[in-house]
């Protein structure tokens, strides 16, 4: 699936600016509890990295049916003891999904996080047979740095030839970098155009506004940095006056 | 975020419990299945709308549509033709008088929702998503080896959103050439004329965010995608975008300039699965 591959506003000159790790185990594996409880260990592992965003975090702001009545206590923690939310929520989608993402701004930390993956968490799932894969999303540059520097190798690329058909009607290229952040296509231009407009009128930050788009996105792979560095070159082309600073 | 290294062992066995327990009451949660539990226990309309008995008309919703759906005239309403069923609007909890309802959606505006919405998942599949595992599980289930070629045209996104016209355009072109969508993806499921490559014609004008379709081929036919590529933009209404997926050689490094030449056009972003479960002889879960 193509998902993280057609990110656009990012090119060699972007390095060390964006990375994604993706873990995923097959779906028949799912259930196994064991594999569980390796999925959430990497789901930790990945949180302690210090990702800029994570699938599940915007669970506090989403209504999401199929938490059923966790999603109340979700909250109630998090009213009372926010410090804490991250955690349960990056540990339940790990223990509950067969997939977790995480977006770094520092390719640096990813390496050292795919070292860490390589040890003793590695061995054990080679020892009892859990097959969980790695897969990271970035230029070319950046992904090699961090496989050559953590000690493994590309195993298989998915490469994007573009976009076709009817690009004539496909918005600017500043709102397509913030709109392919999500690889679902849940943001929606007519929000960035919204949103720019606020910040022109210097009603909201950059940074507010990239935290705005990043909320529909459920896999959590929106870079709010790089979103709210577009957010302030649109609102510089639109507004009478220099934005907000985040 | 902080993470309190001196609390560890306390925090660790309170996460440990509200994660057993949130385990026990969502069930499947996030692994996602098909079909999807319903906030609204009355559903009156057999797609998404707006409560015009509740809805101030405060146009807070009006822009989060991916698909600019919404439009406020007094109040606000959901065009159902252009509506997606995405579910960004309802779920966003954008709307102070949770004025947003989700309709009972039957065949075939169904697919709308199985297609668009993430949190909900293909039977076909079991996982969220529009697609197979791709690449992800490659190093596991090697779908790609050194003799073929993934192929995923994405149709719809980013911003247009696709009909399923434009998808049958598309897995037609392709049967023209001797490939088949492959099995596991969502849409073969809707193939009505495997000879042809026909879909079932009620879902012809069903209106998606986007769709992702899948076909293999040997490495020694590569050539063949740019014009198979250039035919399917003559024959669809929509924006669409093609990837594809390559084991890579010995040394780690991409073939693609050597299958598809030093002009073929390359996104500079590339997505790598990175091996480490490579060899894992993994037990049937």
């Amino acid at each position: 699936m193509s998902h993280t591959s057609q990110r656009r506003g990012v090119d060699r000159h972007t390095a060390n600016r964006e990375l994604i790790v993706l873990a995923m185990v097959p779906s028949r594996y799912k259930r196994d509890w064991g594999v569980r409880g390796a999925m959430r260990e990497l789901a930790m592992t990945m949180l302690k990295h210090r990702p800029e965003n994570w699938l599940s975090r915007n669970f506090t702001r989403l209504k999401v049916p199929k938490l059923g009545p966790a999603q109340g206590v979700i909250e109630f923690i998090d009213k009372f003891r926010p410090q804490a939310t991250p955690e349960i929520l990056v540990s339940l989608a790990g223990l509950m999904s067969s997939v977790m993402t995480a977006v770094y701004t520092d390719r640096d930390a990813v390496a050292r996080l795919i070292a860490e993956i390589k040890g003793p968490w590695l061995s054990r799932n080679r020892e009892k047979g859990y097959p969980i894969s790695i897969v990271l999303s970035g230029i070319p540059d950046d992904v090699r740095a961090c496989c050559t520097r953590s000690g493994v190798r590309e195993h298989t690329y998915l490469h994007s030839i573009g976009f076709y058909g009817r690009v004539a009607g496909l918005p600017s290229e500043d709102e397509l970098s913030l709109m392919t952040m999500c690889g679902h296509g849940l943001i929606s231009v007519h929000r960035v155009r919204h949103l720019t407009g606020l910040i022109a009128d210097r009603h909201l930050t950059p940074r507010e506004a990239a935290e705005d788009i990043a909320r529909p996105c459920v896999c959590g792979i929106v870079n709010m940095t790089r979103a709210a560095d577009i957010f302030t070159r649109l609102a510089a082309g639109l507004g009478s006056g220099s934005p907000l600073t985040s | 975020m902080i993470l309190d290294e001196h609390a560890i062992t306390r925090r660790e066995a309170i996460r440990e419990a509200v994660v057993a327990m949130l385990a026990l009451s969502s069930g499947g949660a996030l692994a996602g299945t098909s079909g999807c539990s319903r906030a609204n226990p009355l559903p009156v309309k057999p797609h998404r709308f707006i409560d015009p008995e509740r809805c101030i008309g405060c146009g807070r919703c009006v822009t989060l549509c991916p698909m600019g759906a919404i439009a406020l005239h007094g109040k606000s309403s959901i065009d159902p033709d252009a509506c997606a069923e995405c579910g960004v609007c309802w779920r966003s909890r954008v709307c102070p008088q949770d004025a947003i309802r989700e309709g009972n959606l039957a065949w075939p505006r169904v697919i709308r929702e199985i297609f668009s919405n993430p949190m909900m998942g293909h039977a076909s599949t079991g996982v969220l998503g529009r697609g197979t595992a791709g690449i992800k599980t490659n190093d596991t289930e090697g779908r790609f080896g050194r003799e073929n070629i993934g192929v995923f045209v994405e149709l719809g996104r980013p911003a247009l959103g696709a009909r399923f016209h434009d998808v049958e355009a598309v897995v037609k072109t392709f049967k023209r050439h001797g490939y088949d969508v492959i099995s596991g993806n969502p849409v073969a499921e809707l193939i009505r004329d495997k000879r042809v490559g026909s879909l079932r014609p009620e879902v012809l004008n069903e209106k998606v965010l986007s769709c992702l379709v899948e076909f293999v081929m040997p490495r020694t036919e590569a050539g063949k995608l740019q014009p198979i590529v250039r035919e399917i933009e003559r024959n669809v209404q929509t924006v669409f975008n093609v990837s594809v997926a390559l084991r890579a050689d010995t040394d780690g490094r991409s073939p693609f300039r050597h299958l598809f030449g030093n002009d073929a056009r390359l996104l500079p972003w590339s997505k790598v699965n990175i091996g480490v479960a490579d060899g894992i002889s993994g037990k049937e879960g």
